[in-house]
């Protein structure tokens, strides 16, 4: 195995008081697809925010590509080649479709003010390379949100296609690693089925390693090479999800302790 | 000293955000050190007998207090509808100076009464002033804010500023633009009272203890009373408080009306103590007030009061401190900024080993400016002076640079928002 | 709701009757009624107040269309509640009428005269009177609700003509003088009277030249929109393009006909669209609302003042204006690095009370005694004429150069581009024939150096209103060119959701401070021509009234809309004036302020988006997706809300 792409030890941060990581320790390598489950309030949103940026940890370390990320803002997190979606889709509503996944290419961009003032040759050709690359992105999701979706502005789009949409905005980023916080979540069966199986092709076809936190068991099942399983913080268990999902410490976080439960 | 570790992480820092960091470490430690120069100078020249008198002092302060009690009961209304709807409410100087206004009109027909039962007169205007600085602050709500209710709160911020305008003009349209004097006070207010041991103008002592009674009313009123129970509530969490069965208008048009009253009471006070009022009147205590509530932390009640008495005290004596500038800097208290220059730096270093990257601009800062200071306090300073002439005129501009001090270095405030803790995301 | 009671009659009937009497007691009918609109029976005056009756009678027979749901036909009820509604407004206005003739309200309202019943009643007198204020409520109200029974196309024809007229008689100053100028005297007299008014004959005539060619030509204007939307947006950007280029070239050859009075106006409108355009960068595009943006204004005027003139007691470089406006930039730039520096990490509302703050500072540091050797105090500095001393060739010639440069840097790119692609791009064209041209400017420029020299101190309305239509071009140009680059993008996405855009990569503290330098400097490129303009600046030119105007012609245009901003500086400063400045119609004056507050909460309650928004014209073209998610752009609002 090649040295891990993403590498946390002891990762803990605390809000008033409350410790929603408690020292968790991570690690996926490159070409891996690994799920974060648990139950709700677990952490794990909290442990994607931690590792783009959003939230500064309290303690811990965060190697990407063996150098410390921990601390650092989230712009040049995303730069070093991190990429996320959010569990509440938040696009920028009021650009357009190709906008949004234009606007994504901005680290991987250089040409500021004066090119754009005087759209030098250099700034017109990567003008037409972003357009390009977001005409491309935007076609990896098939006909969805290509052609006269362009133009739209996102607010227009349906609930699926805004994460998809959002999913396009973090390729375009150009990350090495992914994280998808519950893309399946509000579609329906039809549509979570699809995006299942696009999650294997991010890996497939585009090369990106991802971390998916999901709630729909099957989708774990189906794209997980391992899973993690957070409970208050705190990292529980850690495996195949076969070997996971029949750990009386996961089931009991998910359904309460036996006494409860069975009463 | 430098590891190479350090230096990496130096050099993986953007420089734009290092530099911002940077300078906003340098604005930080000018404001602190003139800050303390100022007040240390003051001192220092108060021991050698070139400052004030005793007398003189104690008016600074006194006058400082009863400005500082005007502007707590006028950040009230600013810090209880932040609390609520989370906005701010711009128009609230001018519900300020409709009250003042009222005020005014009813005084000058009382002006008989004024002179001979002067407690008499003084309730019926405070109570008129309060009557219609209510119905002004609780009309701009129906009108201007309650159809914004859920819009993204630069909207509601942004009508607010044309009410202010809207108001204005409208007054002066109803009443003309010309500075309305309020009648003379009566003899015993416009003599010095001897209380505590300070000899104090009567009239300031009246405003200090009327706006202490209002703010210990108000604060009875939102801690003990069911509605104040309502206004926490949906101060707390406007969904939840609705779905426990409170009416979240009519909280909000409460709190309106309360912030509305303290302004009318503020507004009285304050065109006593000034003697005039016009259609602008509004706009500065109104802007300062805010800055009271933001000092004390915006959406605290104890917070708009201790931040209001603050900022009354800083003004007032702001232009003194401004002479303490005057003072020659003995090479003892040189000394002393190099040896806590010195400090700096060794925190600095501390910081900038142990740091995450977000903390780094902050430690170079102490780093750099530490340096500095080292070599200013031994060469440069000793037995520099600096004379501002008409410090007075920078009253305003004091209050404005502990607005922009405060939200740069603390900018929850004093005593911290009580307002949710707004998460980063 | 879909019928409308007679208790809503009533209520907004109430409603309308506090407003005619808030508008009658703060005087604004009265003083308003100097401007005759239509000769003998109706002034501005009387129109303030008549307009009240007429669009609530109208309104309350409003109905909200409902998806799937037929709206109730129009019929006799509309009539019979706007009746009701008039009437109960003329009651209102007539029990005002009585109060004010049994006492005597003048101590306290101001306005109140006893003059003011009299005009109330138009002359009538107080029995007589008021049957007539209730007959014209009445009438106006029943109109008002007959208006639904118009058909939509009539209706929106009566509209223009009714707006037609109003402008042509409010703002007769410029229709006349053009006309004068143009040599067109027999039409100026047809149409106005000798004392500006514009006869009954000629609305109606005006009336007639508005719904004929209307009429006439609807289909081919139709079409000719048609076309323009289903154009791809490339080739609507450029036909914007061409059209506010002509819209300059017009302005530049068209100000010698207009007189000094017209001119003035028009520089002011100039110096508000510039700082318009400023303003949009940082609070329309990057969403950062600065309330102190009269601060770049300042430190422009001041700098561009203290470098030009020998009347700055402390530095006294006398810089030729054109020597000194690349300081001004360089100081503009770092007073915008100042201010927005400390604000970075400022949430919204904390940043707008901060820059607020900055502006106010700026103003007492300009003001104060302390600083009077560099800043000359409350007295200002008086600007010295002879420095500002320009020959217009070599700002052509200047002009020509960057269209040269810009010309050449796009033929070169785009026959690379076309090398790359192998295909052959008419955009070299384009770029050659911009280049031609720089070049033909720069040949004129430098031959004729003198062909509008310009000596006096900005007295001169005529070249000043020139010279800031150039700063005008070029601000426009910048906001037009980065709007769709990289920068701008990355300030739109700050815009609209600040920590996504920091997730997405975009460093938050370089696009901020962009867009507070950018704005900045187009500020201090309105500072400067304001100093010269005005020949000596005070620092009382520099309140914070200032920064809300520029706010409000930005909101209400349009926030991000470049089209709007302009519409916005066009409309509210070319009719209302700037904060000192006056604009066509003198008579608001006093009232500038409160209709500029009325505008700014109008805008916002009803039509945040502005007049003229910034183009999302697929809304047009894909309606029926819009009506079907018009919740999920709620959910979506709520969201970005909730960050």
């Amino acid at each position: 195995m090649s040295s891990p792409l993403l590498e946390i030890r002891d990762l803990s941060k605390v809000f008033g008081g409350i410790s929603a990581l408690g020292g968790v320790d991570f690690e996926i390598t490159p070409g891996e697809i690994v799920s974060v489950i648990g139950p709700n309030g677990a952490g794990k949103t909290t442990f994607f925010n931690t590792i783009s940026g959003l939230y500064p940890p309290d303690s811990g370390v965060i190697l990407f590509e063996g150098s410390d990320v921990a601390g650092l803002n989230p712009d040049q997190i995303t730069r070093r080649g991190i990429a996320r979606t959010f569990q509440n889709v938040r696009l920028f509503p009021n650009m357009t479709v190709l906008e949004n996944v234009m606007v994504a290419q901005h680290c991987r961009t250089t040409k500021g003010m004066w090119p754009a003032l005087f759209q030098t040759p250099g700034f017109r050709r990567e003008e037409a390379e972003i357009r390009q690359r977001a005409e491309e992105i935007l076609g990896f999701f098939g006909t969805r949100l290509t052609g006269y979706r362009f133009d739209q502005p996102a607010f227009v789009l349906s609930y699926a296609n805004r994460r998809r949409l959002e999913i396009a905005r973090a390729m375009a980023t150009q990350p090495k690693l992914l994280l998808l916080d519950e893309p399946t979540a509000g579609m329906n069966p039809r549509e979570t089925i699809e995006l299942t199986g696009l999650i294997g092709k991010l890996r497939s076809e585009m090369g990106f390693t991802v971390v998916v936190i999901e709630h729909d068991m099957k989708v774990v099942r189906d794209v997980s090479d391992r899973v993690v399983v957070l409970d208050h913080g705190v990292k529980i268990a850690e495996g195949t999800y076969e070997e996971v999902s029949s750990q009386d410490q996961v089931i009991e976080a998910y359904l309460g302790r036996p006494a409860k439960a069975g009463g | 000293m430098t590891t190479p570790n350090t230096l990496r992480r130096i050099l993986a820092l953007d420089a734009p955000t290092l530099a911002v960091d940077f300078f906003l470490f340098a604005l930080k430690a000018m404001l602190v050190f003139i800050g303390s120069w100022a007040v240390i100078g003051t001192v220092a020249l108060h021991v050698a007998g070139e400052g004030l008198t005793a007398a003189a002092w104690s008016d600074v302060v006194v006058g400082g207090l009863a400005q500082g009690f005007m502007y707590g009961l006028i950040a009230l209304g600013y810090s209880m509808v932040y609390g609520v709807l989370g906005f701010i409410n711009f128009a609230h100087g001018e519900v300020f100076m409709t009250g003042s206004m009222t005020g005014f009109f009813v005084a000058d027909a009382l002006a008989g009464l004024w002179e001979t039962a002067f407690p008499l007169a003084f309730g019926i205007v405070i109570l008129s002033s309060v009557a219609a600085s209510t119905a002004v602050a609780v009309i701009i709500e129906r009108i201007a804010y309650r159809p914004l209710r859920g819009a993204p709160r630069l909207i509601p911020l942004i009508t607010s500023i044309g009410m202010s305008f809207f108001v204005q003009y409208a007054v002066r349209g109803l009443v003309g633009d010309s500075f309305r004097t309020y009648p003379v006070l009566p003899e015993g207010l416009r003599d010095r009272v001897s209380f505590l041991g300070l000899e104090i103008e009567g009239i300031r002592l009246l405003v200090i203890v009327v706006a202490l009674a209002s703010m210990a009313g108000l604060w009875m009123f939102v801690n003990r009373s069911r509605t104040g129970r309502a206004i926490r509530a949906v101060s707390e969490d406007k969904e939840i408080a609705s779905l426990m069965g409170i009416d979240v208008n009519r909280v909000v048009v409460t709190t309106f009306a309360v912030g509305g009253a303290m302004a009318g009471i503020a507004g009285v006070l304050w065109a006593m103590l000034f003697r005039n009022v016009y259609f602008l009147t509004g706009f500065l205590p109104g802007i300062k007030a805010f800055t009271a509530a933001v000092l004390g932390g915006i959406g605290n009640l104890l917070g708009a009061m201790l931040g209001g008495v603050t900022l009354g005290l800083i003004e007032a004596s702001g232009p003194t401190l401004i002479g303490g500038l005057r003072w020659e800097l003995p090479i003892s208290m040189g000394i002393a900024v190099s040896a806590l220059s010195l400090f700096g730096v060794v925190w600095g270093l501390r910081i900038v080993r142990n740091a995450t990257p977000g903390r780094l601009g902050g430690g170079l800062g102490y780093v750099f400016f530490g340096a500095i200071g080292v070599v200013l306090g031994l060469v440069v300073l000793p037995g520099t002076t600096v004379t501002i002439p008409g410090a007075s005129q920078l009253k305003d501009m004091i209050a404005f640079l502990v607005l922009i001090g405060v939200l740069m270095i603390r900018p929850i405030g004093l005593l911290g928002e009580r307002l949710a803790v707004e998460e980063r995301v | 709701m879909t019928t409308a009671t007679w208790r809503d009659a009533v209520r907004w009937g109430a409603l309308g009757g506090l407003i005619v009497v808030f508008i009658a007691t703060i005087g604004m009918a009265e003083s308003f009624d100097a401007r005759k609109v239509i000769d003998p029976f109706l002034s501005l005056g009387y129109l303030s107040l008549l307009w009240v009756p007429m669009a609530l009678g109208y309104r309350v027979s409003h109905r909200v269309v409902l998806e799937g749901t037929a709206p109730t036909p129009p019929g006799a009820r509309d009539i019979a509640l706007g009746a009701i509604t008039g009437t109960v407004v003329a009651v209102i206005l007539c029990g005002y009428i009585l109060l004010i003739d049994a006492y005597n309200l003048r101590e306290v309202l101001v306005n109140v005269t006893p003059t003011l019943g009299h005009y109330l009643t138009k002359g009538v007198g107080l029995p007589g009177g008021l049957a007539f204020v209730l007959g014209v409520g009445v009438a106006l109200g029943a109109a008002g609700g007959a208006l639904h029974l118009v058909p939509g196309r009539p209706r929106s024809l009566g509209l223009r003509v009714v707006l037609w007229i109003l402008v042509i008689g409010l703002v007769e100053l410029l229709f006349g003088s053009i006309l004068r100028e143009m040599g067109l005297k027999r039409i100026d007299s047809f149409l106005f009277n000798l004392d500006r008014t514009i006869p009954w004959y000629s609305a109606v005539a005006i009336g007639l030249a508005v719904v004929v060619p209307s009429v006439l030509l609807r289909g081919r204007a139709q079409a000719v929109r048609a076309r323009f939307n289903t154009m791809p947006a490339s080739g609507r950007r450029r036909v914007g393009f061409a059209l506010a280029a002509a819209a300059v070239a017009f302005g530049m050859i068209v100000p010698v006909n207009f007189g000094p009075l017209l001119n003035e106006v028009l520089a002011t409108v100039g110096l508000f669209m510039l700082m318009g355009l400023g303003l949009n960068i940082v609070v329309g595009y990057a969403g950062l609302l600065d309330l102190g943006y009269v601060a770049f204004f300042a430190v422009g005027a001041y700098s561009a003042a203290i470098l030009t003139s020998s009347a700055a007691p402390m530095f006294t470089p006398e810089l030729a204006f054109f020597a000194a406006v690349p300081f001004v930039i360089l100081i503009a730039a770092l007073a915008g690095l100042v201010v927005g520096t400390p604000v970075i990490r400022m949430r919204g509302d904390y940043l707008a009370i901060v820059t607020l703050a900055f502006g106010e500072i700026a103003r007492l540091v300009f003001q104060a005694d302390w600083l009077k050797e560099a800043f000359g105090g409350a007295q200002g500095i008086r600007v010295d004429p002879a420095r500002i001393r320009t020959m217009f060739g070599y700002v052509l010639a200047g002009v020509g150069l960057i269209a040269l440069i810009i010309g050449l840097l796009r033929w070169w790119a785009a026959r690379s581009l076309a090398r790359e692609r192998g295909d052959l791009d008419s955009r070299s064209a384009a770029g050659a024939v911009v280049a031609v041209l720089g070049a033909a400017a720069l040949a004129i420029g430098l031959a004729f150096p003198s062909f509008a020299t310009w000596t006096a101190r900005g007295i001169d309305t005529e070249q000043i209103f020139r010279f800031v239509l150039v700063f005008v071009a070029i601000a426009a140009f910048v906001s037009w060119r980065l709007e769709s680059s990289r920068v701008g993008r990355a300030w739109m996405a700050l815009r609209e959701d600040e920590h996504v855009a920091e997730a997405m990569g975009i460093n938050v503290v370089t696009a901020k401070l962009t867009a507070f330098v950018t704005g900045a400097v187009l500020a201090a490129f309105g500072g400067a021509l304001f100093a010269i303009k005005i020949g000596t600046i005070y620092p009382s030119s520099f309140r914070i009234v200032q920064s809300i105007i520029i706010l409000v012609i930005v909101i209400v245009g349009g926030m991000g809309s470049l089209r709007g901003v302009a519409l916005g500086a066009l409309v509210l400063i070319g009719v209302l004036g700037g904060p000192t400045q006056p604009g066509l119609l003198r008579e608001f004056e006093g009232y500038k302020l409160l209709i500029y507050g009325v505008l700014l909460i109008a805008m916002m309650l009803k039509r945040p988006e502005g007049l003229l928004p910034a183009a999302r014209r697929t809304r047009e073209l894909h309606q029926e997706e819009f009506l079907q998610d018009a919740w999920i752009k709620a959910k979506a609002d709520e969201m970005a809300e909730g960050a």
